[in-house]
């Protein structure tokens, strides 16, 4: 059983490159310990917060917009933690199709232990092809235990989130 | 020795390959994990062959199979050999069709993480899972058997036999299942959500064989169009009725669907029109416009659309991210239609709220409404997601327009079974995050209220009058 949630906020404006992303780990680790999460829970939350930054490089689309910045909202209050990471994203529409069907896929299991076995049910027999594993996001699932959203901006950008409900104050 | 296969599908261009020696050949689909072969540029095979692999062209790859075996099967045919693999077995379906390796055995290596799992259930869990599954085996077979007594009989003699022993036998049942829901909530409800998804998953492998028996159950749990809460779902609640192949299935089909949890869907399909009227009855606007946020099969139009009068004066846009869901709704409106004997303004529009956002003039794409209401979706959203969401809708309303929101409360009666037996879970919200979804939203007036079984709560939104 953890201790009350202290409410709070940080946010941060962010160029794409990757020393932003290790620096981020520190901040975000340090911020939701500081705000009644365990050391356990603050560490899950950090590496969540960098896999979504880091998808956010990755997976920008730079070309249209390159001096935008990616924002990174960490908040804590009422019964869950949360991490928003939002950034330029192509305008994709079977792409965004099928973020929106794996998101709903990994959020149909009770338990995202389910969903990353019947991912690696399906990866360990075939013959997949780099890139195309999915395994990412599963892990930040069923790793940190968060549940994933997404939406996308009217200005283009692709917001994802992910929240915690920390143990104790939500079940199932 | 058996005919060979009619049918020829286009075939696979091969090499076997024999310490590093490669045969040219051609492959074609021989079973669900054989091959035909037939060697090519005049190389010749003999009977029992074996080889260290099979090389396959799948389009611009190629795809390696382990150890193999020739034997001669169809003699005289244009593929006369069958390969068969010595080490793995390979799905050539998907090799055919999809153009990929599919080892069957591959998930093998994986089952030590499965079995794992195991050791982090409980033993008062698990001593409650072995009762539960050892009772459902005994009602299974006494309902079986009733069942196949009843086979001997004149159909509407069965039909009535059956009736009775649903009514007495089958409630008696459901009185155990209760029983039994109540004693999971207990052994559950002060676990971790960690040791909750773990049990939860082993008191599905454990329970499937009832789970699959029953039509809801086994949907819920399968979520064939990938999400839980589809149209065909929303229509077995609908329908609350006795279904299933058998009268033990059918039990474990009806209980769940008149469970509280569903029920509340039921209720909300008279609270959505109920709150829509007094909203029409305030206002002068004609058409009324109404939309209907991840609208599924839409079956409140009925409640809705009550008089010929309403179909008049409402305007219905129907917006859902699946098809079928859409084609339901369509049906619904133009039962409706018929019954009433009216022609209604409905369009439907697919989409995905989570992908619709991206849009700058929502209003130009959608119309603005008087009244919008979303039944079943804010389950799904997560805090930052509803919050877009609602946001994003508020534009939709006219001024004095009204907005209704549906949520699973925290309190709801049936969480626990939704979540072990259905695999159905939902994102649960309290009174106050309910307001707080609202209360950010510029001028709205909120409020909320809980149906009658008290699982679900509406945020009503009202945009002031300019």
């Amino acid at each position: 059983m953890v201790g009350k949630l202290i409410a709070g906020r940080f946010e941060r404006s962010l160029p794409p490159d990757w020393d932003t992303a290790k620096r981020l780990w520190a901040e975000s680790k340090a911020f939701f310990s500081a705000h009644g999460l365990s050391a356990d829970e603050a560490y899950s939350l950090a590496m969540t917060t960098s896999e979504l930054l880091e998808n956010a490089i990755k997976y920008g689309d730079w070309k249209r917009a390159p001096d935008e910045m990616i924002t990174v909202v960490a908040e804590v209050g009422g019964r869950v933690a949360s991490v928003e990471v939002q950034g330029p994203v192509a305008d994709d529409p079977g792409a965004l199709k099928r973020l929106d069907e794996q998101i709903q896929w990994m959020r149909g299991f009770q338990s995202p232990f389910e969903a990353y076995v019947s991912r690696l049910k399906h990866l360990s027999g075939h013959d997949w092809r780099d890139g195309e594993s999915g395994l990412g996001l599963i892990r930040i699932v069923y790793e940190a235990r968060c549940l994933l959203d997404f939406y996308v901006t009217p200005e283009g950008r692709l917001s994802m989130s992910a929240v915690y409900q920390p143990q104790g104050l939500y079940a199932p | 020795m058996t005919t060979a296969p009619v049918a020829t599908p286009t075939p696979l261009s091969g090499e076997l390959d024999l310490n590093g020696r490669r045969l040219p050949v051609e492959l074609l689909p021989g079973s669900r994990v054989s091959l035909l072969v037939r060697p090519m540029g005049g190389a010749a095979l003999t009977a029992d062959a074996n080889f260290d692999a099979c090389f396959v062209k799948l389009g611009e790859r190629t795809g390696k199979l382990g150890r193999c075996r020739v034997q001669l099967a169809y003699e005289g045919a244009a593929f006369p050999w069958r390969l068969q693999f010595l080490d793995d077995v390979y799905d050539v379906s998907a090799l055919v069709t999809e153009g990929r390796v599919v080892n069957l055995l591959g998930f093998f290596a994986e089952l030590p993480l499965v079995l794992a799992q195991r050791s982090a259930v409980s033993e008062g869990f698990r001593a409650y899972v072995a009762d539960l599954c050892y009772d459902l085996t005994v009602y299974r077979k006494f309902f079986d058997e009733q069942d196949q007594l009843l086979q001997a009989e004149p159909p509407e003699v069965a039909r009535q036999a059956q009736q009775v022993l649903l009514s007495r036998a089958g409630r008696e049942l459901f009185r155990y299942l209760d029983t039994m829901l109540e004693r999971l909530e207990a052994l559950v409800k002060d676990l971790s959500p960690e040791q909750q998804e773990r049990h939860g998953f082993y008191f599905r492998q454990q329970l499937w064989p009832f789970i699959e028996l029953a039509p809801f159950m086994a949907r819920t749990n399968l979520k064939p169009r990938g999400y839980a809460g589809d149209a065909e779902m929303m229509q077995m609640i609908y329908d609350d009725a006795w279904e299933g192949s058998s009268s033990f299935a059918k039990v474990l089909h009806k209980h769940p669907v008149e469970h509280p949890g569903a029920q509340a869907v039921r209720n909300r399909r008279l609270l959505v029109p109920k709150r829509l009227k007094e909203a029409l009855a305030a206002s002068s606007a004609q058409p009324f416009r109404v939309l209907s946020v991840a609208c599924g099969p839409a079956r409140e139009v009925e409640e809705l659309l009550a008089t010929a009068e309403d179909c008049r004066r409402l305007s219905l846009t129907l917006l859902d991210q699946d098809p079928e869901a859409l084609a339901a709704a369509r049906k619904t409106v133009e039962r409706v239609a018929q019954a009433r004997g009216e022609a209604i303004e409905a369009r439907t529009v697919g989409d995905s709220v989570r992908t619709l956002l991206k849009e700058r003039d929502l209003p130009s794409r959608l119309g603005r409404f008087h009244f919008l209401y979303s039944m079943g979706m804010f389950d799904y959203l997560t805090p930052p997601v509803a919050k877009a969401v609602l946001s994003r809708l508020y534009e939709l309303l006219e001024p004095g327009g009204v907005a209704l929101v549906g949520n699973y409360h925290v309190a709801n009666r049936s969480r626990y079974y939704m979540a072990y037996w259905l695999d159905w879970n939902l994102y649960y919200r309290t009174e106050d995050e309910m307001m707080a979804l609202g209360q950010a939203l510029p001028g709205a007036r909120v409020s909320v209220e809980l149906d009658d079984s008290r699982c679900q709560m509406f945020l009503k939104v009202e945009k002031p009058r300019e």
